[in-house]
């Protein structure tokens, strides 16, 4: 082996290691706080929950169905539809709802961060619901989230989120990835180390946004920029898990394709955006190691997942290979495994990537544990761990060239 | 939220932790290495001394009884070849496994190589002066191609058909370490891989299957087997 490649692959394994056992620490030291019920509201604010809805005539119905019936003073919320640039019947179903606590806006102006100031204009309570208009959310998630509203210095509170009916592969593979996605938000949030507020339902102090000059218009994630303005201007941001938002994923790689390399560009964009957080000891663990992490990890797994897929694919066509040379003498061989070899036989790489899936699995267990999910689909988590992993790095450096190359960004 | 002060100690924590278990793996991987080592360096001693062993027993037998001197040495082979093909079969197996003990390997490595040359001289010897009917191939391979990759199956294959009575001496041409290799290949003119030579009388060029190589071994058993002049000329297939 080249100095070189072992020297990268120590560091590599160092690195993973650090982080897995950090991981596993926090959950230990946080672990009672993740599990704790939420405190019960004595005074309900008022909440304006915003929905932006561009051609959402599939989707809206639910959402405000879901919104409706809340488990929230019937009198102490609304929510305010912005219809933008809609040209199917997304308005019409809107206005099929026949409640006072809707109110529709139709903008011509397209653009989410557009909507949600609007939204924010409009917008009596104290506090602001962002909610995405194919998502729709548990009856108690406000009686969930408020009470994390602690201090004047938290500026937004975040949920669980899950796929809502997955369906197919894909959206069995995403549904999974939502989970542990969740989980690890909740534990990021710990550290205050968040840097996203969902479109699925985040929820703000209304007076904050506004101090900040509201939702950013010219960024394609304005979900990414709020919560780095938000970390930037010294807020905090909470994460709860005891409610859930539910949402529609793609059901196509292609689409999978347009929205993760949008939300990539989007976070580069950010990162560029507030550089002066990166490595700065300021902003604490978000500065100085989460931030850095989000940029460096996914080339971390183009590299392991590579290396392991390309291994898989090496071992399989060597094993063809020696059928096709030695065809039906090739069964003399499985008489001849022997234990020691095999043990003598181990790469050294094998044992930070055996630390690392057990540490893995670990945080799987709690995360379907918190989340009060059962373990089901062998097979995905089999391919969420290798293939899809591959997927999501090779969309962070497609989103990386188009960036570099300045390709024009679409929704 | 965890504060500062837990922040720090849980970052430090998990810095020590890592460490110990990086340590642990440095360890057990450097054990590991040792163990690959000593694997392949106890069979290489073995068959050191069993050579230096069978030299003995060659000068002196010679003195007074030439057949039985034959008799006897034939009966060493089977063990030296086996020998060889272990540290060989280890030697592969091991290969870019040895992280922290690449020297110790690349020594060991030269050394399988040495022996073998020395393995086929005396090989060479006993079919001269003994009538050696065992089969003797040399195979030149390359590290990295497909074709000597598979013909390294085939011939391990047709050996265990032969239960391990075939010599196999493989050289991989493009090993550097040893000058000695460059006598080989200029000896019986290699210029691509795979080729093997059989018995020093056939010499095939390119990827030969194991049913080919069967042939092969029929017609050399069905004539002498003996051991030309050096400057012999071979049947290329």
């Amino acid at each position: 082996m080249d100095l070189a490649y072992i020297v990268i692959v120590l560091t590599i394994s160092f690195i993973s290691i650090y982080l897995s056992i950090f991981w596993i620490s926090l959950l230990y030291l946080e672990e009672d706080k993740v599990k704790a019920k939420p405190k019960e509201l004595k005074y309900f604010p008022f909440i304006s929950i915003i929905i932006p809805a561009h051609n959402e005539e599939q989707g809206i119905s639910k959402t405000l169905e879901s919104v409706l019936g809340l488990n929230y003073p019937r009198d102490r919320y609304e929510a305010i539809v912005v219809a933008n640039a809609c040209t199917d019947k997304t308005v019409e179903n809107v206005k099929k709802f026949e409640d006072s606590r809707i109110k529709l806006v139709e903008i011509e102006t397209p653009g989410k961060g557009h909507a949600l100031n609007v939204g924010l204009k409009h917008a009596k309570g104290d506090f602001i619901g962002c909610m995405d208009a194919d998502s729709f959310v548990d009856a108690d998630i406000l009686n969930h989230m408020i009470p994390n509203f602690d201090s004047p210095k938290v500026g937004a509170v975040i949920s669980g989120i899950k796929v809502n009916n997955p369906k197919s592969f894909l959206e069995k593979l995403q549904w999974f990835e939502y989970i542990f996605v969740t989980f690890t938000r909740r534990l990021l949030a710990s550290l205050n180390a968040l840097h996203v507020t969902p479109g699925a339902i985040s929820i703000y102090r209304k007076d904050i946004i506004k101090d900040l000059g509201g939702f950013d218009e010219n960024t394609i994630t304005e979900d990414l920029e709020i919560a780095m303005r938000l970390q930037y201007n010294g807020y905090d941001i909470k994460s709860q898990i005891s409610g859930f938002a539910y949402t529609n994923v793609p059901d196509s790689f292609l689409k999978l394709h347009r929205q993760r390399v949008r939300w990539y560009r989007g976070w580069l964009n950010t990162v560029v955006k507030y550089k002066k957080m990166v490595f700065n000891r300021k902003y604490g663990f978000l500065g100085m190691i989460q931030i850095p992490v989000t940029i460096i990890i996914p080339l971390l797994l183009m590299f392991t997942t590579l290396f392991a897929v390309y291994s898989f694919f090496r071992s399989t066509f060597d094993f063809l290979n020696m059928f096709y040379v030695l065809k039906s003498n090739i069964l003399r061989l499985l008489f001849e495994f022997s234990f020691r070899d095999a043990i003598l036989g181990i790469d050294i790489i094998l044992f930070p990537l055996l630390f690392i899936f057990i540490c893995g699995v670990y945080l799987l267990h709690k995360s379907h544990y918190f989340l009060k999910e059962r373990w089901k689909h062998p097979f995905v988590i089999m391919v969420y761990f290798t293939i899809y992993q591959f997927f999501l790095s090779a969309y962070w450096l497609i989103a990386a060239s188009y960036e570099m190359f300045g390709v024009k960004k679409k929704w | 939220m965890v504060n500062d002060k837990t922040k720090k100690q849980l970052l430090f924590t998990s810095l020590v932790l890592a460490v110990a278990i990086f340590s642990l793996g440095i360890v057990f991987g450097w054990y590991l290495d040792n163990m690959r080592s000593n694997d392949i360096l106890e069979i290489i001693q073995q068959n050191e001394l069993d050579t230096e062993s069978y030299l003995v027993e060659q000068q002196y037998i010679e003195s007074f009884d030439k057949e039985l001197a034959c008799e006897v040495l034939e009966n060493r082979v089977p063990v030296l070849n086996d020998q060889l093909g272990e540290v060989g079969h280890k030697l592969v197996y091991y290969k870019g496994k040895n992280v922290f003990e690449k020297d110790e390997f690349d020594y060991l490595q030269r050394k399988h190589f040495i022996l073998k040359v020395r393995f086929w001289n005396m090989l060479s010897y006993l079919k001269k002066n003994c009538d050696y009917e065992g089969i003797v191939i040399l195979y030149f391979y390359e590290e990295n191609h497909q074709e000597s990759t598979n013909q390294g199956y085939a011939l391990d294959d047709l050996n265990k058909e032969y239960n391990y009575s075939l010599t196999i001496l493989s050289f991989d041409v493009n090993y550097d370490k040893e000058p000695l290799i460059g006598i080989l290949k200029d000896r019986y003119d290699i210029e691509t891989t795979p080729t093997i030579i059989y018995n020093d009388k056939i010499k095939t060029e390119g990827f030969v299957s194991v049913d080919e190589l069967k042939e092969i071994l029929k017609v050399l058993q069905s004539t002498s087997s003996r051991l030309e002049d050096s400057d012999q000329i071979f049947t290329n297939i």
